[in-house]
């Protein structure tokens, strides 16, 4: 396609090498007393070719920040880059470069998966060839072979997550936005879902932001993840690394009496990284420790540190830490799907 | 949290209007939104139906029942039957509901996000409204023409001048357009589907009564043809009366003309604005 335009092919502005780029972003909604802060400040970079998970708990700020980064709206304050273009004055050079797949599902129920595509082409002004033969590329990609032609309405909510992550594919991107992809799929689908991902990245150096509650996904397929909570990103690292930093082992204490008392004792231990209480609606208070060592040796010490504060143990447990551990840590709420 | 920042965006969006280059994507928006509009009208029978189904009712048991007793009504202009002194109006407010009811359109994909897709696309947001607009004039001008079809059909007659015919096709379009800007104010001010729906049953059958569609302004008490001469249809129907069937006019067109467009550019402004404001926080 020639034109003096940023073509769907469009490429990375040469200044940047980070394909995302966020500082100190802000989004504010509403005036006065009624405002509320949907994004506190987030700082974000992404490189080129990488996945990227944005974990948080709803309403923590994920779709907000896709939404500016995607340019839908606009940051109250801070900037953020896509593809090296800014997200406010240079909007049209980033949508020439995204692709988005949004959290709920945006399709039009009496249209065919074929038409609901060919209609995104035509918006992006690709070629009627072009738009053809990406159709057909797409469809075996996401395997809808059998129902692109049929209305939507007849579809699965896993065909209607496959068909919007097609539409998101159809301009050929750079970077692809995924709002919770497999929100409320069954574990089959969201493996098909994830497998396209991987197959993306691995062919065409994708990169990709993708917001999930489903921590094992997270963990097993980002190289970086984000945990945002109350519209700031608390903690940022690859998954191993974050979990490294949680100890060898984690123990979980359920009990009654001097918790706080507990907690102080533990965080002065050298075996222990760190110790938190934490209590759920309706739950007995727990503590968390993070150790430095293998469980096993220091069972007893914790035992016996807990009878000393005053502190009655009902259970205890140990396992390895998770990402979900992590989150728990940094967020103090556990993700629930 | 009261972190208080200055809002950039409480200003309209500044991409709705095209800058310079982006005038072919103003075009291809436009038109590929109202293809896809029409593509959806043309496979919702239920669509179709329910703005027809009314207006075909009102042709058939009111206007045929009256056309006998009618026919002495002494204001009634010479060789017109009551068939074709209606037809206008009823065609006039088919149009009104087809156009109201393609604005939900605008409403429907706004409140599911399907809107979103367009907001992100390399086009200008005033490709949205103007497809939706265009969509929603295709479908009123489409139905109108369908119930001056039955009209015929049932002996309303119609002068058969090509100019005159146009003409009144404008006046129609005229009219239509003017509602479609009222749709489009409040398919962006709606919350839903039920607010929405109230303002066709609001509209449609005052906006009747309160005209000269049904009955000559002459004939009316004087604080209603006051208010008949605050409602479009009059000058509507005052216009498109003398021109499909050739009778003479209540008003004349040199004020049939100007009152339609001041309302028709009135209500358009409106749209654009209420559109502009809803499409700048599309997500709060």
């Amino acid at each position: 396609m020639i034109t003096s335009q940023p073509g769907p092919s469009a490429t990375f502005s040469p200044h940047r090498s980070n394909a995302i780029e966020a500082t100190n972003l802000f989004k504010t909604y509403g005036l006065g007393e009624k405002q509320v802060t949907a994004v506190a400040g987030v700082d974000l970079s992404v490189e080129r070719g990488a996945i990227y998970a944005l974990l948080g708990p709803n309403g923590a700020g994920k779709t907000t920040t896709i939404n500016m980064l995607t340019t839908l709206v606009q940051p109250s304050s801070g900037t953020a880059s896509v593809g090296g273009y800014d997200v406010v004055s240079q909007a049209a050079q980033v949508r020439q470069l995204i692709g988005v797949t949004f959290q709920e599902t945006v399709m039009d129920k009496n249209l065919s998966g074929r038409d609901a595509l060919d209609i995104h082409g035509r918006l992006y002004q690709m070629p009627k060839a072009t738009i053809k033969a990406k159709i057909a590329e797409l469809v075996r990609l996401v395997e809808l072979e059998d129902a692109i032609d049929r209305a939507v309405k007849t579809y699965s909510g896993g065909m209607k997550r496959r068909l919007e992550l097609a539409r998101g594919l159809m301009t050929g991107p750079q970077v692809l936005f995924l709002d919770e992809p497999t929100l409320g799929l069954d574990p089959q689908n969201r493996d098909r879902i994830w497998q396209y991902i991987r197959q993306l990245r691995h062919e065409q150096g994708l990169t990709i932001l993708v917001t999930t509650h489903y921590m094992d996904e997270a963990e097993q397929l980002a190289d970086r993840v984000g945990i945002i909570d109350y519209g700031r990103i608390v903690a940022e690292g690859s998954p191993a690394q974050l979990i490294e930093a949680m100890g060898a082992d984690v123990v979980t204490v359920d009990g009654s009496g001097a918790t706080a008392r507990f907690v102080e004792t533990l965080c002065q231990q050298n075996f222990v990284a760190w110790a938190k209480e934490y209590q759920e609606e309706n739950q007995p208070v727990q503590v968390q420790i993070g150790l430095r060592l293998q469980a096993g040796r220091s069972l007893r010490p914790i035992v016996e540190l807990a009878e000393r504060s005053g502190y009655s143990i009902a259970d205890i447990s140990i396992k390895r830490p998770s990402l979900n551990d992590v989150f728990l840590k940094y967020t103090g709420r556990r993700l629930r799907d | 949290m009261a972190i208080i920042i200055k809002d950039r965006l409480e200003q309209p969006a500044t991409r709705l209007v095209p800058v310079s280059g982006q005038w072919r994507g103003l075009g291809t928006g436009v038109y590929t939104l109202w293809r896809k509009h029409m593509k959806k009208f043309s496979r919702s029978v239920m669509e179709i139906g329910g703005t027809l189904f009314t207006p075909i009712l009102w042709m058939l048991l009111f206007g045929l029942s009256m056309n006998g007793m009618a026919r002495d009504m002494k204001s009634l202009p010479a060789n017109t039957n009551y068939l074709a002194y209606i037809t206008p109006g009823i065609m006039l407010l088919t149009g009104l509901s087809a156009a109201i009811i393609g604005g939900s359109t605008l409403l429907m994909e706004r409140t599911s996000g399907v809107i979103k897709e367009y907001l992100i696309a390399p086009v200008p947001r005033l490709a949205v409204l103007l497809g939706t607009m265009a969509s929603g004039l295709t479908k009123a001008l489409l139905q109108s023409v369908l119930i001056l079809a039955l009209g015929l059909l049932l002996g309303s007659g119609l002068s058969w001048n090509p100019l005159t015919l146009l003409a009144g096709l404008v006046f129609v379009m005229i009219y239509a357009l003017g509602f479609v800007g009222v749709a489009a104010a409040f398919a962006s001010k709606s919350r839903g589907m039920e607010s929405y729906h109230a303002l066709i049953t609001i509209f449609n059958l005052p906006l009747l009564f309160l005209s000269n569609a049904l009955y000559p302004l002459a004939q009316m008490p004087a604080f209603l043809a006051a208010l008949a001469y605050l409602n479009p249809t009059t000058y509507a129907v005052d216009a498109t009366r003398h021109l499909f069937y050739g009778s003479a006019t209540e008003i004349g067109l040199l004020i049939d003309l100007p009152a339609l467009l001041i309302f028709m550019l009135l209500s358009v402004w409106w749209g654009y604005r209420s559109f502009q404001k809803s499409v700048a926080n599309p997500a709060g």
